[in-house]
C-alpha cells in the first residue's frame, strides 16, 4: 500500500506530488496530524470514479414552450425551442454546481441532496472540459450511435 | 386546476418563507429561491421574470412535487389562499411519473439526425426511437 505523505512533506514537494497525481495517475494520500487526511487525484481518475453516473433529462412539449427536466438534480430549463430550453438547463446546472460546491457541507448532509454529489462532480468536470451538454445529453450505452 | 402564473409561484415562495438567493445579483435570468427544512432537506426553485405562466402540466407536476416538496397541488393553492406556510412534516413525496421523451433522443434527432424540432415534438417515444434507429442504420 503506498504510504501517505505528511502535510509537511507535501508542502516541500508540491510540484512533483502534483505531477505524480496528474501525469502519472497515482493518487496521493496526505495526512495532517493523526485525524485529518485527504487524497489528491488527477481529473482523469476522478472522472473514472464518477463515470457510471448518467443523467436522464426528459423533454416536455406543451403549447409554445419546451421544457427539459433533469431528474438527477430536480432542475429544469425552458424556452421557445428545444435548443433554448437546453441552454437554460445548462445554466441552471452551472448555478447548482456552484451553489452545491460552495456550501458542500450543507448539501452533502441534506437527505434530498446528498446523493447528488457524484453527479455534481461529473457535471463540474464536464463543464470545465467544455463537455457539459455532451454529458447531460449522452445517449444511453445501449442506444445505437 | 389552473396552471400557476410566475407571479403565483413568486407569491408562494414569499408566503412559504423561502429565501431569495439572487438578491443583489445583477440581471439574473430568473429569481431563485431556497428553503431549508427542519429535516435537513434543501429545496430550490426558480421563478421566471414576466407575467407568463407555467403552461406545461407535466413540468408543473414536477415543480410542485420535486422542487416545492408538496404532497398535492392543492397545498400550493391553499398556502396562497390562507397566506400560511405549508406543513411539510409528512414523509418525502415519491418521484413523479408522467409522459415524457428521453432528452438524449430529442437532442440526437434534432442535432445529429437533423429532424425539424416540430416533427420531433409530434413523435411518440416509440416513433422517435424508430426514427433514431433508422438514422443510425442509414449512417452505417
Amino acid at each position: 500500500m503506498p504510504a501517505a505523505l505528511t502535510i509537511t512533506e507535501f508542502r516541500r514537494s508540491i510540484g512533483p506530488v502534483f505531477t505524480d497525481a496528474v501525469q502519472r495517475h497515482r493518487p496521493v494520500r496526505i495526512d495532517r496530524g493523526a485525524r485529518e487526511s485527504g487524497v489528491l487525484f488527477g481529473d482523469e481518475e476522478v472522472l473514472a470514479l464518477v463515470a457510471n453516473r448518467h443523467f436522464h433529462p426528459e423533454v416536455f412539449q406543451d403549447g409554445e414552450e419546451v421544457s427539459v427536466w433533469l431528474p438527477e438534480f430536480a432542475l429544469y430549463g425552458r424556452g421557445p425551442s428545444f435548443a433554448e430550453a437546453r441552454d437554460d438547463l445548462l445554466e441552471e446546472v452551472r448555478e447548482y454546481v456552484e451553489e452545491y460546491l460552495g456550501e458542500v457541507e450543507l448539501y452533502t448532509r441534506a437527505p434530498n441532496r446528498s446523493d447528488h454529489f457524484p453527479f455534481v462532480i461529473r457535471a463540474w468536470l464536464a463543464d470545465g472540459a467544455g463537455e457539459l451538454a455532451d454529458v447531460l445529453f449522452a445517449p444511453p450505452a445501449d442506444a445505437a450511435v | 386546476m389552473p396552471q400557476p402564473r410566475h407571479s403565483d409561484l413568486r407569491r408562494f415562495c414569499e408566503v412559504d418563507e423561502w429565501e431569495e438567493t439572487t438578491k443583489g445579483r445583477r440581471n439574473p435570468d430568473h429569481t431563485r429561491y431556497r428553503k431549508l427544512l427542519d429535516d435537513g432537506r434543501v429545496l430550490r426553485t426558480k421563478v421566471s421574470h414576466g407575467r407568463g405562466s407555467i403552461d406545461d402540466p407535466s413540468l408543473w407536476k414536477r415543480i410542485w412535487r420535486e422542487q416545492l416538496a408538496l404532497d398535492s397541488e392543492d397545498e400550493f393553492w391553499e398556502a396562497l389562499s390562507a397566506k400560511r406556510p405549508v406543513d411539510r412534516s409528512a414523509a418525502m413525496p415519491p418521484a413523479p411519473t408522467g409522459p415524457s421523451k428521453p432528452a438524449w433522443l430529442v437532442n440526437s434527432l434534432i442535432f445529429t439526425a437533423g429532424l425539424p424540432e416540430g416533427e420531433v415534438a409530434g413523435l411518440s417515444v416509440k416513433e422517435a426511437e424508430r426514427r433514431w434507429l433508422e438514422f443510425c442504420e442509414r449512417s452505417g
